[in-house]
């Protein structure tokens, strides 16, 4: 598993619009339901006679009507039947129904080159009450005659204008609710709001599709100063999986682990590919000084990587760990010495010389692309018999004199 | 005037005593000025003490020792100077839980020992690899058993004993001290329980990583092991082939142990039976049935060896004569070689020295012992070396309180004390008691009034007649009364026969003032 991560900055701009907002209307998503089955332009006929108990034809061209005004059917001219258009069949899709609302909405944008849709939720301020706006318009600078200055303004972003142009319904990584920006004030412009960050996960099982999530909390708007009495949550919880672009979902997993581990091990990226075409195991290239006991010990580490840039698809990441990453000595002396250094460190009880035998086969069998040779039991017997003091000295001197290698 | 006399009595105390070990001679060390074949005594030479020493110093691959105890300075300074030399030393020793259990009752296991053998373990830690298990109680060394062999097989543990105890140490030939390495081999590796890893550190033993051969050669070297019983088997084999005469030396004896019931059956079958011990509580049930058998049993107060002679041959060993040594435990015994040489054998190098034993120890055991049959100090057999000895006496006098006579004049006539009660000194025990008195005259009551005799006389009256008088005289010697009793008072010798008379007339009592 490769985990992944950076923090991510998500802004927000307070604009007035009308955006459609999904909302549950089960008796609007039959009628759409109507014409997904029928598959064909629908009349008032059609839904009275389908939908509403044979009420007269009338109504049946009423409920029609308002669909159309909701964008669920369409039809080119003016009446007659009306067939499901694109946000109908996105309706069907989410279960709500998209009914614009208008106000001051603020948007939340997040920019990053792992999230395909900018616009990542919009949330609808309260009004404030008239005399809470007479107040702010009495107590807004004005100018040397003593007109009232304008209020200063943003220009709108142009992840909401393009989401705006693009006709784009997105869903809230806040609340999953869909929405689509419908319209924006020509003239007028907004004002940003505030920041928060968040964490981008991007994790990449060894075996299933990579996955992203986003993770925090982001303050919610501050609500008008009559509402501000009541107690309310301040922040709001972020812990939404997000689509992958298919750019990024289509790297394989191998693809990736040998940049990032030679990467963290400073290893040649193209030996490390070479390895893996050689024995069908990804496995880093190490030297046999660069590693601790335990690494030399299970032949696997977990390898620190400092913060790095994948480039312009994936980005730049923190520093994160590439877990249990498989160790190869990187060179001939580097198996030599490793293997040497194994012996010593499994010769941790009384051993003969089947048991040393037994003992160096295993060893052997870690170094199958190398050819690293052992001493024998009796060339490590002379070793210890030269430092018999030796903590480790003992497993060979005690069997080898009280009787248990003749 | 009138002297007190003196009289006494005499009683003889034909009382059995417990059953005791009775003085024979003083407690004396042991000779070490001489070793005979290659066996070893304990003295003020220390010959056996210096001999392992120096078979260590001359080690030039591999040191063995086994001991119960291990805490002799000389030794452990050596072990350490062969580490040093690069030898590599292994060591069996007793588990602290053992040594915990051990009794007190003797001078053999006290608290100083043990703390001396866990200082000299702590000293050990590191530099030489020492094993423990509960159950090991032999005493040996082997030097280099490959090259060079040497070894030593000691009754005595490997500290303090080396100095002051009664023990036998008996060196091994070349095979001898070989096979005597692979028990020590095999027990290192299927019998130990713990092992020394660190200071203060015993790790529990893990499997060995292959099983020890047992050595060939068991024609001298006889252990007991868990799985082995061959020591047993070689004393049970000695004692049971004795025909004429049997010597079995052992600082513990188990009352009911197949050796010592083998002992006894040998005395029974008229085999002359000595048995050598120490005298402690422990051994007195089986000494009393060796001794109801006929088995002559002595002690010496620093005995710790172990060793059988008989006509059927000699051994030396670690075990004493019961359960845990010839039964169970590890226990080493060398069979001595009854191979005659220009000087002798070894088994009868080891007769020597148990004859010398039995002319010299101090102590002989009696079960009943009358006080007419022994004189001096005696060791009660239920008693411990830190108790109060008991000694038996010539006589002891005992003065009881003086008797008043009836009569000052007839002190012979006093009646003898009713009851000779027997002195209450615990730590002497008398062939006879003598007991003294003395017989005083009866004094004179302080509230006896003086009584005198009324006589008639004869007065001439107013009227020129005579007339009859009574008058009152004091007798002479002086009479005094109490209520109705009479007293004569004897102020002088000469009223001596007067005071007699007059007692006799007026039924009196003569008495002094």
């Amino acid at each position: 598993m490769i985990n992944l991560h950076r923090t991510v900055t998500v802004t927000s701009f307070d604009v007035e619009a009308t955006v459609a907002v999904g909302r549950e209307r089960p008796e609007l998503l039959a009628v759409a339901r109507l014409a997904k089955d029928l598959d064909r332009p629908i009349d008032g006929a059609d839904v009275s006679t389908q939908l509403l108990g044979r009420l007269p034809e009338q109504v049946g061209w009423r409920v029609v009507e308002r669909c159309v005004d909701l964008g669920i059917l369409e039809r080119s001219g003016w009446g007659g039947p009306a067939s499901l258009s694109r946000v109908g069949d996105f309706a069907l899709e989410f279960g709500t129904i998209l009914i614009p609302e208008e106000g001051t909405w603020r948007f939340y944008l997040l920019v990053d080159p792992l999230v395909s849709s900018q616009l990542v939720h919009c949330e609808r301020l309260d009004p404030p009450r008239a005399n809470e706006d007479r107040n702010e318009l009495r107590s807004a600078p004005r100018d040397s005659r003593g007109r009232q200055r304008p209020p200063k303004s943003d220009r709108v972003p142009p992840p909401i204008t393009a989401a705006l142009s693009d006709s784009t319904i997105a869903r809230s990584i806040a609340n999953s609710t869909s929405f689509q920006l419908l319209s924006l004030p020509r003239n007028t412009g907004g004002a940003s709001g505030p920041e928060a960050t968040l964490r981008l996960e991007l994790a990449w099982p060894e075996n299933s599709a990579p996955t992203l999530k986003l993770r925090g909390q982001w303050p919610l708007p501050e609500p008008p100063s009559h509402a501000r009495q009541r107690k309310q949550r301040e922040s709001t919880l972020i812990n939404t999986m997000l689509p992958l672009p298919e750019n990024v979902a289509s790297v394989p997993y191998e693809e990736v682990w040998f940049v990032l581990a030679a990467f963290g091990g400073k290893a040649d990226l193209a030996i490390t590919r070479e390895w893996f075409k050689r024995t069908g195991r990804r496995l880093l290239p190490s030297a046999f000084d660069a590693l601790d006991d335990g690494a030399r010990t299970t032949h696997r580490r977990d390898l620190p990587l400092p913060a790095f840039d994948l480039g312009p698809e994936f980005g730049k990441f923190e520093s994160t760990t590439l877990a249990g990453v498989d160790l190869v000595p990187h060179t001939k002396d580097d198996a030599q010495r490793w293997a040497e250094w194994l012996q010593l460190r499994l010769l941790n009880d009384y051993a003969t010389p089947t048991t040393l035998a037994t003992m160096n086969e295993e060893i052997l069998a870690k170094f199958p692309d190398y050819l690293p040779r052992l001493p024998s039991a009796q060339a490590l017997l002379d070793a210890a018999c030269e430092r018999p003091l030796d903590p480790k000295s003992r497993f060979l001197l005690a069997p080898a004199d009280l009787g248990l290698w003749s | 005037m009138i002297e007190p006399i003196t009289r006494t009595h005499g009683l003889v105390n034909d009382e059995p005593l417990p059953p005791a070990w009775l003085r024979r001679a003083q407690t004396e060390p042991d000779d070490d000025s001489t070793s005979l074949r290659g066996i070893h005594r304990i003295g003020r030479h220390q010959r056996f003490r210096h001999a392992l020493v120096k078979t260590i110093d001359e080690a030039r691959e591999v040191v063995m020792v086994a001991s119960f105890l291990l805490a002799d300075e000389d030794l452990a300074a050596a072990l350490l100077r062969a580490v040093d030399r690069g030898v590599r030393v292994y060591a069996l020793t007793s588990t602290e839980a053992k040594l915990a259990q051990l009794p007190r009752e003797d001078s053999e296991f006290d608290a100083r020992m043990i703390a001396e053998h866990k200082a000299l373990l702590d000293r050990l830690a590191g530099r030489v690899l020492l094993r423990s298990a509960g159950h090991f109680h032999a005493k040996f060394l082997v030097a280099d058993p490959k090259t060079h062999p040497k070894g030593f097989v000691s009754t005595a543990n490997f500290n303090r004993a080396l100095l002051d105890s009664v023990e036998l140490g008996v060196e091994l030939n070349r095979k001898a001290s070989q096979a005597l390495a692979a028990w020590f081999s095999w027990v290192f590796w299927t019998e130990a329980e713990r092992e020394l890893v660190e200071k203060g550190r015993l790790a529990a033993v893990k499997r060995p990583p292959a099983t020890p051969r047992l050595p060939t050669d068991l024609a001298t070297i006889v252990p007991t092991t868990k799985s082995h019983h061959l020591l047993g088997d070689a004393a049970l084999r000695l004692i049971e082939g004795a025909e004429r005469q049997l010597v079995v030396a052992s600082y513990s004896l188990g009352a009911d142990h197949p050796s010592v019931d083998a002992l006894i059956a040998r005395a029974r079958a008229g085999v002359e039976v000595t048995v050598l011990t120490r005298p402690r509580p422990a051994v007195l049930a089986a000494v009393l049935r060796l001794a109801e058998a006929g088995v002559t049993v002595l002690a010496h107060d620093k005995l710790h060896a172990k060793a059988i002679h008989s006509d059927a041959g000699a051994l030396i060993m670690t075990a004493n004569l019961e359960t845990h040594g010839l039964d169970a435990g590890f226990e080493t015994g060398v069979l001595l070689s009854g191979r005659p040489t220009a000087r002798g054998t070894q088994a009868s190098a080891l007769k020597a020295i148990l004859d010398a034993w039995i002319a010299t120890f101090p102590w002989r055991f009696a079960p009943a012992v009358r006080p007419e049959e022994h004189l001096g100090e005696v060791w009660l057999a239920d008693k411990g070396a830190r108790d109060t000895r008991v000694e038996v006496v010539e006589t002891i006098d005992v003065k009881l309180r003086s008797i008043i006579a009836k009569d000052a004049l007839d002190l012979d006539a006093a009646p003898s004390p009713k009851n000779f009660r027997r002195p209450r000194d615990s730590a002497k025990i008398p062939r006879r008691v003598l007991y003294s008195w003395k017989v005083e005259p009866p004094r004179l009551p302080a509230k006896a009034v003086p009584e005198e005799r009324t006589e008639t006389r004869e007065e001439a009256g107013k009227d020129g007649k005579t007339k009859q008088v009574k008058v009152k005289i004091p007798y002479n010697p002086p009479v005094y009364r109490v209520g109705k009793i009479r007293y004569v008072l004897l102020r002088e010798p000469r009223d001596v026969e007067p005071a007699r008379k007059l007692a006799a007339k007026l039924r009196a009592t003569v008495v002094v003032k």
